[in-house]
């Protein structure tokens, strides 16, 4: 019977937890408004910090998670003395001594409410994959392009970038597409920034680029037919099945 | 049989009945240190208007 009753009233109290400091502190507001008629600047100042702080202890209490009574204990003990030394003009001794007052004070009072635990971190991003990696590296190769007004270079990253899209699709594929990846795009970067040094474009360039792109369109036709012909298994594989069991 | 957890906290001890007689002397020294400075400001900011 005490049990429950006790249990009920921990419930009361850690649904309220923390509502009732600012009441403590209530009367520093209005010695913060007399102490600014009175001209007093140290009381408004002591005041001020003894009511902000004890609000701050209030949420940090309303947060309840481990560790949050030490906290607020902490801050009520900080509002407490710079109240009583700024505001109320006790000496240097005797705040110290209603700072203790105040945090042990406030441990009391929330001793035996539940605490949860704190939520557990975000999780680290995802670092980006081969393909997200490799479109990073042709967007800035399209850019490079419009700079250098160079339409071949455009027209090979863009056929790069086909092939990339088709391999978003279907990253499975990505180990036939390795080699093009890490040849042609390293190639085609070197050339780049080559040309953005100022280089004079050779008169092989043209025919290379050609290479490229082409290259870039037989990988896309390749990796489609591949495709195809697995759809084709897959229905004759289905259809065989059928058959056989006399559907 | 209950299955046995291993893995889990073991559960708090349910908490002390004199509980409530902490959170009384909690209150009280909240009072005397807190409500206490308070008023001492307080009446140091009317002070402050007459001197």
């Amino acid at each position: 019977m005490a049990d429950s009753v006790l249990k009920g009233w921990i419930g009361l109290r850690t649904r309220a937890r923390g509502f009732g400091l600012p009441f403590f502190a209530s009367p520093l507001i209005p010695a913060a408004l007399l102490g600014a008629l009175g001209g007093d600047e140290w009381i408004v100042l002591g005041s001020g910090l003894g009511f902000g702080l004890t609000v701050l202890a209030a949420r940090v209490l309303r947060r309840g998670q481990k560790g949050d009574t030490d906290i607020a204990a902490g801050l009520m003990a900080a509002a407490t003395g710079s109240a009583a030394w700024l505001a109320a003009g006790m000496g240097v001794v005797f705040p110290f001594v209603l700072a203790a007052g105040a945090f042990f004070g406030t441990r009391m009072s929330f001793q035996a409410l539940p605490e949860t635990a704190p939520p557990p971190p975000p999780a680290p991003p995802i670092p980006p994959g081969p393909i997200e990696l490799a479109l990073g590296r042709v967007a800035r190769l399209e850019d490079a392009a419009v700079r250098l007004n160079e339409p071949r270079v455009l027209g090979v990253a863009q056929a790069m970038r086909g092939v990339l899209d088709d391999l978003s699709e279907r990253p499975e594929r990505l180990p036939q597409a390795r080699r093009f990846l890490s040849v042609h795009l390293d190639g085609l970067e070197r050339i780049t920034e080559r040309l953005e040094g100022g280089a004079a474009p050779p008169e092989r360039l043209p025919v290379l680029l050609e290479d490229l792109s082409r290259t870039a369109g037989e990988l896309r036709e390749r990796l489609r037919r591949e495709e195809t012909q697995a759809l084709d298994i897959q229905v004759k594989v289905m259809s065989d099945r059928l058959r056989e069991e006399g559907y | 049989m209950t299955p046995r957890n291993d893995r889990s906290d073991p559960p708090p001890p349910p908490p002390a009945l004199y509980t409530p007689l902490v959170w009384a002397g909690g209150g009280l020294l909240l009072t005397v240190t807190v409500w206490f400075t308070g008023m001492v400001a307080l009446f140091r900011g009317f002070g402050s208007l007459f001197y």
